[in-house]
């Protein structure tokens, strides 16, 4: 049974009238790699920086590595490396010196730095740019630059908050390659965004938030099974009767269809080759069909059953 | 830890361009116009010229006559003096070609037709004539005996004026921009003491957030900020200083001991003054930015950087705020040791700038030594 190592009771944080957390708990287990996903404002940001003690809170305790987690518990703090949502590295340093500089706040040995630095520096490929200021650098490497500052120590724990946030598609898939390889190196993660492909992607578990609370906890599977819609057809259809229409309807798992501007739409709950039965139906029927297209639940759809609102609705 | 952070304090703060330029590139344009500017007026020979002056002889007066042919001749002569008709010297008054006319009666009275540098000059000159003769009259009267001693002495007092060493004394009023142009590049170092304290707290920076969730002390983080600020700024102030005195050949009339030594604690309040400001928290960085320049600006124009007799109104009207001032202490720790040297003033002022910079960097540690923020 892998340890929790972190764990988060009933915290409360609250600015003035609005409830940032509210009674918000979670417990984190050595290996994951662990996505809060939810909107902006459902207090992803606000949990983490509870997390390091860099903010108070009104209510609940944290606790991380087994230990309360306080502004001076340098212990826990060595353990832990933030990737931020926005890029924190010194303008005037070079790409080196800023991983050297942000290492040393963890590793005061010169030998013992300069081995991790090299190496966080192979890790996210900036090996060609060392000598680089950062504003030289494009939005994707300072991204990565990001990232090393904040890994280059070996933490046990690292968390990061929405770290592709305006990053082009190659180098956001690069930054999740490096994130499952830092966790198949023996580290566990905490990764918020409210891109739920990203979460998706990448995540052993996963826990949707809004307004503070948590309204889904568990493996994608696990969030997925929790919705009826289990499966989405959408077939073009040039000419659909009525009387068709009705028949569709009552195939076996549908749960609903819809019919509007030359679109087919069926959703099942459940079932098994819904879409060869679905096929054969409108061959049987001389039903003429363009394009196909099948959809599997998403965590957007997770959002949509529970909260009744889509995650980008409300991003 | 704290040497390594301290060289890449120093590095980040050589880097910063913004930084660089108010504190090292302004001052040194700044004293190049004032050079350039004061240069001209020297070369016109405007400050030495002898002052023209009538004198209107109703009652004979050798001893007068004497002293004033002595202040009249030769090529540092301090007045060009015409014996005139009592009419002819009102004429030349009316017309601006004399400043003033020495009527010589029962009385020595002086008219002038406006109050100037070059009226009070010759009212100078007057009031220490009639006082040296009250003082030899009255003895004579008095007793006889005494009045050779009398005048070898104040012969001897004025012989001691005119021949003390000037060397390293410099008195030309000119100077005093020279001083607040190191006054104001000590305390531009505010703007390096301003990010020392942004980069240190969490709420402000990404950066200050990084350390502050890092097992790093935040005594030893601020430490090593502030300490980078204030090589970096006196460094500056330093090179500033090395600027005007050697490629300029401006003589500060101050030795070189105290010109680093006043420029140094200059720096420190300058950049404890940054740090303070930098650690009010929330406020927004330009406003707090603009605040701080605001405030320097103003410092450095109370204390004379762009009127010359600027310091002497706020001595006159507010004498408190010259003693508290930084621009001010700093200016007049130049002037002090350039004009008195070292005397319970330089130490004061000194003393007071101390005072100052501990005050600036204790209120910004805590400021700044909350852990934990409400908001970020």
């Amino acid at each position: 049974m892998p340890e929790t190592i972190v764990k988060i009771e009933n915290l409360v944080k609250r600015y003035k009238e609005l409830i940032a957390l509210d009674h918000f708990s979670l417990e984190i287990k050595e290996g994951e790699i662990f996505g809060l996903l939810g909107p902006n404002g459902s207090g992803k940001t606000t949990t983490i920086n509870c997390l390091l003690s860099l903010l108070s809170f009104d209510k609940g305790e944290i606790e991380i590595f087994g230990e309360k987690m306080s502004p001076t518990n340098y212990n826990v703090k060595k353990q832990i490396g933030m990737i931020m949502q926005n890029v924190a590295v010194i303008d005037e340093l070079t790409v080196y010196e800023n991983i050297d500089y942000f290492c040393g706040l963890y590793i005061n040995d010169k030998a013992e730095r300069k081995k991790c630095v090299d190496e966080a520096v192979e890790f996210v490929g900036l090996g060609d740019f060392v000598k680089y200021r950062p504003k030289k650098l494009s939005g994707g490497l300072l991204r990565r630059l990001n990232i090393a500052c904040g890994i280059a120590h070996k933490p046990r724990l690292i968390i990061l908050d929405e770290p592709t946030v305006a990053v082009d598609p190659q180098s956001r898939n690069k930054i999740l390659e490096g994130i499952q390889e830092l966790n198949r190196r023996g580290a566990t993660v905490i990764y918020t965004s409210h891109y739920m492909e990203e979460v998706e992607q990448i995540c052993t578990r996963i826990a949707i938030m809004d307004k503070g609370r948590t309204i889904a906890l568990g493996t994608k599977e696990e969030l997925k099974k929790r919705i009826k819609n289990t499966e989405t057809i959408t077939v073009e259809v040039m000419q659909l009767s009525e009387e068709k229409l009705s028949e569709v309807r009552a195939l076996a798992h549908v749960s609903e269809t819809e019919y509007s501007e030359g679109r087919l739409v069926v959703k099942y709950s459940g079932g098994k080759h819904n879409l060869i039965r679905l096929m054969e139906y409108l061959k049987n029927n001389d039903i003429v069909i363009g394009r196909v297209f099948t959809e599997l639940p998403t965590l957007n759809d997770v959002f949509l059953e529970v909260t009744g609102k889509t995650l980008r609705d409300s991003v | 830890m704290f040497l390594r952070l301290l060289k890449y304090d120093i590095l980040t703060n050589m880097r910063n361009a913004q930084s660089m330029f108010w504190v090292l590139a302004f001052p040194i344009i700044l004293s190049t116009f004032f050079n350039i500017a004061f240069s001209g007026l020297y070369e016109g020979d405007l400050l030495f010229e002898s002052i023209p002056a009538a004198v209107v002889y109703q009652k004979d007066n050798e001893a007068l006559r004497t002293a004033l042919e002595a202040v009249s001749s030769g090529e540092d002569a301090l007045f060009e003096i015409k014996e005139l008709s009592s009419e002819r010297a009102n004429e030349l008054l009316k017309d601006g070609k004399v400043k003033g006319i020495i009527n010589v009666g029962d009385e020595i009275t002086l008219s002038v037709k406006s109050k100037g540098v070059e009226e009070s000059i010759i009212k100078g000159f007057l009031d220490r004539y009639l006082v040296s003769e009250k003082i030899i009259t009255d003895c004579i009267k008095t007793d006889p005996s005494r009045a050779q001693d009398v005048i070898a002495s104040i012969s001897a007092e004025v012989s001691s004026i005119n021949e003390k060493p000037m060397s390293a004394k410099n008195l030309d009023p000119y100077v005093q921009y020279f001083y607040n142009a190191i006054a104001m590049a000590c305390l531009y170092g505010a703007f390096i003491g301003f990010s020392a304290a942004e980069n240190n707290q969490g709420s402000i920076s990404e950066v200050g957030a990084r350390k502050c969730i890092s097992p790093a002390s935040q005594f030893v983080s601020v430490s090593a900020s502030l300490a980078g600020s204030f090589i970096i700024n006196s460094v500056c102030a330093l090179l500033a200083v090395i600027y005007i005195k050697y490629l300029l050949k401006i003589n500060f009339g101050v030795p070189v001991y105290a010109l680093i030594g006043i420029s140094v604690l200059a720096s420190l309040l300058g950049t404890s003054l940054g740090f303070m400001i930098g650690s009010l928290g929330k406020i927004k960085r330009q406003v707090l930015f603009s605040v701080m320049l605001a405030v320097i600006m103003l410092m450095c124009f109370l204390s004379g950087l762009m009127v010359g007799n600027m310091y002497g109104l706020v001595q006159y009207y507010a004498p408190w705020f010259n003693k508290i001032n930084p621009a001010a202490l700093i200016n007049d720790s130049f002037y002090t040791i350039n004009v008195y040297g070292v005397c319970g003033r330089l130490i004061r002022n000194l003393g007071t700038m101390i005072t100052e910079s501990a005050l600036f960097i204790v209120c910004g540690i805590l400021l700044i030594r909350r852990r934990r923020y409400a908001s970020l």
